[in-house]
């Protein structure tokens, strides 16, 4: 089913700015000598800075001042039902510093309509944010999990901070949409302080996991930990699924080691160069468009997931994939796929038409961000 | 849709708005621990606005197969916030005045108790009290995207897995009668239970066991020998409330009869007080068919002839009320 996520609703006039640009083929840019320059080149890494001492326990911490922030785009979540179609906060700058044993990050976003817990009321959401990890990265991982939450046989570790607490353990554990459980004995730890006007979100924890459902870090053996934001507005009843969320991010970890062939698993090397503006056009013809609503596209259909934002969230490679192979990840909501000898089959077929439409395709739903 | 389905009967033409129903859930389950302000059972005066506030207009339920956006109430404007009152000083200061709310409330239940409409001698009102349907079709557990609602194959029972929700509350915005309620100490949401921890027990749920009007039946539809086959299935005189918003209740109401209206001189005419638009839009349009049934079986006894359905709704014995094994 699903894969395409949606992206932010920038209006059919930004995004037709948007998909006249040339999308950079990672593969034409990568570079000898550092590793992750193709993703840096691309904006999808964050260098955790060195420090000394303690862990920070407030997000106010000034060692953080050492630490290059990267600035993640947000899209609102269309995958599944409930859709976020506007999205409050649309982006975040995140920061990473670690010593020897721990890692914190800074999450921050300007929010001028702060929300938190309010006991006595019924009807009012609180701010919050999340990180999200793979249970298992590197070489030994096949692939990143689907970033809307994981996927079954694919786990992610979520952290999760909310302006007032209440909601349980700050270490989560999920395998798709609706499927979040608090991991018992999680360790992570955050606080949150709204200041002038913005949110930063402090996110601590010691790189050995006691449990086996949360992340670990081990940046003498890999480096480079994929790691993704979502962001709730709670002013305007974000929660759950009503959320914005960016794409898979990378921290690199000063002085960590990085696998040349674990880089170019996460590059994407098309076969064939597409052109979204003509992937736009068979978009229409091949029939996408009676079911997926995407900026353009005047069908107003759920039948499956939305795909505005979805260059902003997935991978090519994965966008790819969810074209030729449906089925390979199913993003869990009813209407999505059917049950076959008891293996959920997504209602899209398989693409079936030429090679070179696929990539024409691809290029488009990656100009959608 | 469950195996079975155990139901509830409620004959309004017996209920007193006495609240013993209310008293018996709230000390059961919700005098407590951010329930403080939840009626899982409340008894409304109709026409009025309810409790919620407005309920009946705050969205929800089926349109077809697609869910209708909801409202989820306010606390402070639509439930109404527990009313403190000066006990300490009233009762052993002494004040002047002597005992009063020390927060001002802007609604509770039973605000518009009593009130109901028309104009005297023609004023006419009736008590409507309400728990949750446990729906066949139930637009909470269809609107959970963590999928927390369930509804028990043995029974039908909806309940909110407590362990699974994280209080987002798309379930209170989606149930069309407004019964599921979000507790914000617990950041989760809760509801009527139909007390199935009594029940499992062979015990009759409190709001039911307690009603001193004996108004309440429960007992699942399918057993042909129990009273809640027998009133809604084998004589048709129990109706669903609101059965436009497509859950399927399985909460049935014996429609209120009426006193008759009087005219300018103050004679009675055969005109009801209670207009019938009234009930049909509460009950459904087979209302009018429902309330000349009870008035012919009514008529029967009244003749000493006999009439099983009247003997059901009296309830001479009130364990015959329940039959939930
Ligand atoms: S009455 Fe409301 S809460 Fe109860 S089952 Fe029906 S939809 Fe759910
Ligand atoms: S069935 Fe039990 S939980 Fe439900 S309203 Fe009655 S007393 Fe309360």
């Amino acid at each position: 089913m699903n894969r395409k996520v949606g992206l932010s609703v920038a209006g059919a006039a930004v995004l037709g700015v948007l998909m006249g640009m040339a999308v950079p083929v990672e593969g034409a840019r990568r570079a000898k000598g550092d590793p992750v320059a193709s993703l840096a080149g691309n904006g999808e890494v964050v260098t955790a800075a060195r420090v000394a001492g303690e862990m920070p326990t407030e997000p106010g911490d000034g060692r953080f001042e050492n630490a290059v922030p990267l600035t993640v785009r947000l899209y609102p979540q269309t995958a599944t039902e409930p859709r976020a179609e506007k999205g409050v906060v649309r982006e975040a700058a995140l920061r990473a510093i670690h010593a020897d044993t721990w890692i914190a990050f800074l999450v921050e976003w300007a929010d001028p309509d702060r929300s938190d817990v309010k006991q006595g009321t019924t009807d009012t959401f609180a701010d919050a944010a999340a990180l999200q990890f793979p249970l298992k990265y590197g070489e030994a991982a096949d692939r990143l999990p689907y970033v809307g939450m994981g996927e079954p046989g694919r786990p992610v570790n979520i952290w999760f901070w909310r302006n007032g607490g209440g909601t349980g353990p700050a270490s989560l554990r999920a395998r798709g949409f609706g499927t979040l459980e608090p991991v018992a004995g999680g360790e992570v730890k955050t606080a949150g302080k709204w200041e002038n006007g913005r949110v930063r979100v402090l996110f601590t924890r010691s790189f050995s996991a006691s449990s086996p459902e949360e992340v670990k870090f081990a940046p003498r053996q890999i480096g480079l930990v994929p790691v993704a934001l979502a962001v709730w507005g709670g002013e305007k009843g974000e929660r759950g699924g009503l959320k914005t969320l960016s794409g898979w991010r990378f921290v690199k970890f000063d002085g960590g080691k990085v696998s040349p062939a674990y880089v170019r698993s996460l590059a994407w090397n098309p076969k064939i160069r597409g052109d979204a503006k003509t992937g736009k056009a068979l978009m229409t013809r091949h029939g996408c468009a009676g079911c997926h609503a995407y900026p353009g596209n005047p069908i107003p259909t759920k039948i499956g997931p939305g795909l505005a934002g979805i260059g902003g969230i997935h991978r090519p490679a994965y966008l790819f994939e969810s074209l030729k192979d449906p089925s390979a990840v199913i993003v869990p909501h009813g209407n999505y796929y059917s049950m076959k000898d008891g293996q959920p089959i997504s209602i899209m077929a398989p693409f079936s038409g030429p090679e070179r439409d696929a990539y024409h395709i691809v290029e488009f739903l990656r100009s959608l961000r | 849709m469950s195996k079975r389905q155990l139901a509830m009967v409620m004959d309004l033409n017996k209920c007193i708005g006495c609240q013993t129903c209310t008293v018996a859930c709230k000390v059961q389950w919700t005098n407590r621990n951010g329930r403080d302000y939840m009626y899982w059972n409340n008894v409304e005066t109709a026409p009025g606005k309810g409790y919620p506030k407005n309920w009946q207009e705050s969205g929800g339920g089926w349109e077809g197969s697609v869910l209708k956006d909801g409202k989820i109430p306010s606390l402070a404007n639509d439930y109404g916030m527990p009313v403190q009152m000066n006990y300490e000083q009233a009762l052993f200061a002494g004040t002047d005045p002597w005992l009063a709310a020390a927060n001002n409330p802007a609604w509770t239940p039973n605000w518009d108790e009593d009130e109901g409409a028309g104009e005297f001698p023609n004023s006419h009102h009736f008590y409507l009290p309400r728990i949750c349907n446990h729906c066949t079709n139930p637009a909470c557990l269809a609107a959970c995207p963590r999928g927390a609602i369930y509804k028990r194959e043995e029974d039908g029972i909806v309940l909110v897995d407590q362990s699974r929700c994280r209080g987002y509350r798309h379930c209170v915005a989606a149930c069309p009668y407004k019964k599921v309620y979000f507790n914000p100490l617990f950041n989760r949401s809760e509801k009527c239970i139909f007390c199935y921890p009594r029940v499992e027990q062979g015990i009759p749920p409190a709001c039911a066991k307690q009603c001193v009007g004996r108004i309440r039946h429960v007992g699942f539809l399918d057993d042909e020998a129990g009273p809640v086959h027998k009133i809604v299935v084998k004589w048709k005189a129990a109706l669903p409330l609101r059965p436009d918003f497509g859950t399927e209740p399985n909460v049935y109401y014996v429609p209120p009869l009426s006193s008759p209206k009087y005219d300018a001189e103050g004679k009675v005419t055969d005109e009801s007080r209670i207009p019938i638009e009234f009930l049909e839009k509460l009950f459904g349009p087979r209302v009018g068919e429902v309330l000349k049934l009870l008035e012919a079986e009514r008529a029967k006894k009244g003749r000493g002839e006999e009439s099983e359905l009247m003997d059901l709704l009296i309830a001479y014995r009130q364990e015959e009320m329940f039959k939930i094994r």
